[in-house]
């Protein structure tokens, strides 16, 4: 079995085994795919994602865990460091910083620090980073709470 | 019983691979440990990243301190280290006999024991040792007309015994300091010099000696020595913990 497979099936494994252990994160593969997990996450308390659930999608290469995995997020997110229309995320432990100690699970929780934390200095989202830059921390914290009730929360019938 | 396997190893796996470890191994400043595979391929990845100039240190991926080399194999008595993007049959640091030398010392003795019958006992030719070797032997040889000691196979193996001890803090664990002992007596048992001995040896190892230098010299010797030497007869500190 090549090494990337071996690996993700022991993540799975513990995935499985810790269902209950953290409570923000929901790890789920694919049933016909190893190499593809998506990922629901809650927002951060006492940040303007709380009560929302925002879902990510990994794909997995196959030097994985030398080589990061690619993550983006599938649910709308108004995030400095997030792409408003693809999802994609710019934070270093997924670029340079990668070591193969991480895990899909700790990504998990990276992306939620980086989501109660985020990063103006380097944006993906430059109206999102223009706003914190500027100190305009209510105008970022309105814009990101409403996307967060229009994307990552259950409609109100 | 697999699983009680399974969930024990658990307890500390590999940070890499996530399983057992496979060849335990540290890193040399923050002894955190990996199987040896996964912490050398990173190392391999992470050099990839930077092709121009590889860095000589990898980081920990658990703690990111810089380290520069692997020490894996410890047995108790001696262990082994795998220098960071450290390739010595390339580096310009030794000639061409270092190389030579070096690969003497991890290659197989057996070919060779079959060239040169090796006979029990005789102190002819100690050329090749160092002078502190030399003096032990010597000092040897005085005592053996005190103690007289009866059988040629005795005064082989105090022969042996005390050129270990005399070598040992030259080379890196037991293993190797046996090995150097006997490729000395596998010297003395040739009644070669050492330039004739060498030649047969290079080409007991299918290199090219030294003297007969050819345009396609470096093809050649990678070819045929893909053992990748250590430094273990210069490294004074490897041997802490005998």
């Amino acid at each position: 079995m090549q090494a990337s497979r071996a690996r993700l099936f022991k993540e799975y494994k513990e995935v499985q085994r810790e269902k209950t252990a953290d409570p923000d994160i929901q790890l789920v593969c694919d049933d016909s795919n190893i190499f593809k997990w998506n990922a629901l996450v809650k927002g951060p308390s006492e940040t303007p994602y709380e009560g929302g659930i925002f879902q990510l999608a990994f794909s997995v290469p196959e030097q994985y865990p030398l080589q990061p995995p690619q993550v983006r997020f599938l649910t709308k997110i108004f995030h400095p460091n997030v792409h408003f229309k693809t999802g994609e995320i710019c934070l270093d432990i997924l670029k340079n910083a990668w070591s193969p100690a991480w895990t899909l699970q700790s990504v998990c929780r990276a992306i939620i620090a980086l989501m109660a934390h985020p990063e103006p200095d380097s944006p993906l989202n430059c109206d999102s980073g223009n706003l914190l830059r500027s100190g305009d921390i209510r105008g970022f914290q309105s814009m990101a709470r409403m996307y967060t009730k229009l994307a990552a929360m259950p409609k109100k019938s | 019983m697999a699983e009680d396997k399974a969930s024990g190893s658990a307890a500390s796996p590999c940070p890499s691979c996530l399983g057992p470890f496979l060849q335990e191994s540290y890193l040399d400043h923050c002894f955190h440990n990996f199987c040896y595979n996964c912490i050398v391929r990173w190392a391999k990845v992470v050099a990839g990243k930077h092709s121009r100039q590889p860095s000589p240190s990898v980081k920990c991926p658990l703690c990111r301190t810089e380290n520069f080399s692997v020490i894996h194999g410890y047995d108790g008595n001696s262990f082994r280290r795998h220098y960071i993007n450290r390739d010595f049959a390339s580096s310009p640091f030794f000639s061409e006999v270092h190389k030579y030398r070096l690969q003497c010392y991890n290659t197989e003795p057996d070919g060779l024991i079959d060239t040169f019958k090796v006979p029990q006992g005789g102190i002819e030719d100690v050329e090749i040792i160092v002078h502190h070797i030399l003096g032990v032997i010597d000092s040897l040889r005085r005592n053996e007309h005190q103690n007289s000691l009866s059988t040629v196979e005795r005064r082989e193996e105090t022969f042996k015994a005390l050129v270990c001890q005399a070598a040992r803090p030259f080379l890196a664990g037991r293993s190797r300091t046996n090995r150097f002992v006997d490729e000395e007596e596998l010297f003395r048992a040739s009644g070669l010099n050492t330039d004739a001995y060498d030649k047969v040896y290079m080409q007991h190892l299918g290199w090219i000696p030294p003297g007969i230098t050819t345009e396609g010299i470096d093809g050649e010797s990678t070819a045929n020595s893909p053992l990748v030497p250590f430094v273990y007869i210069f490294d004074d500190d490897s041997d802490g913990n005998e």
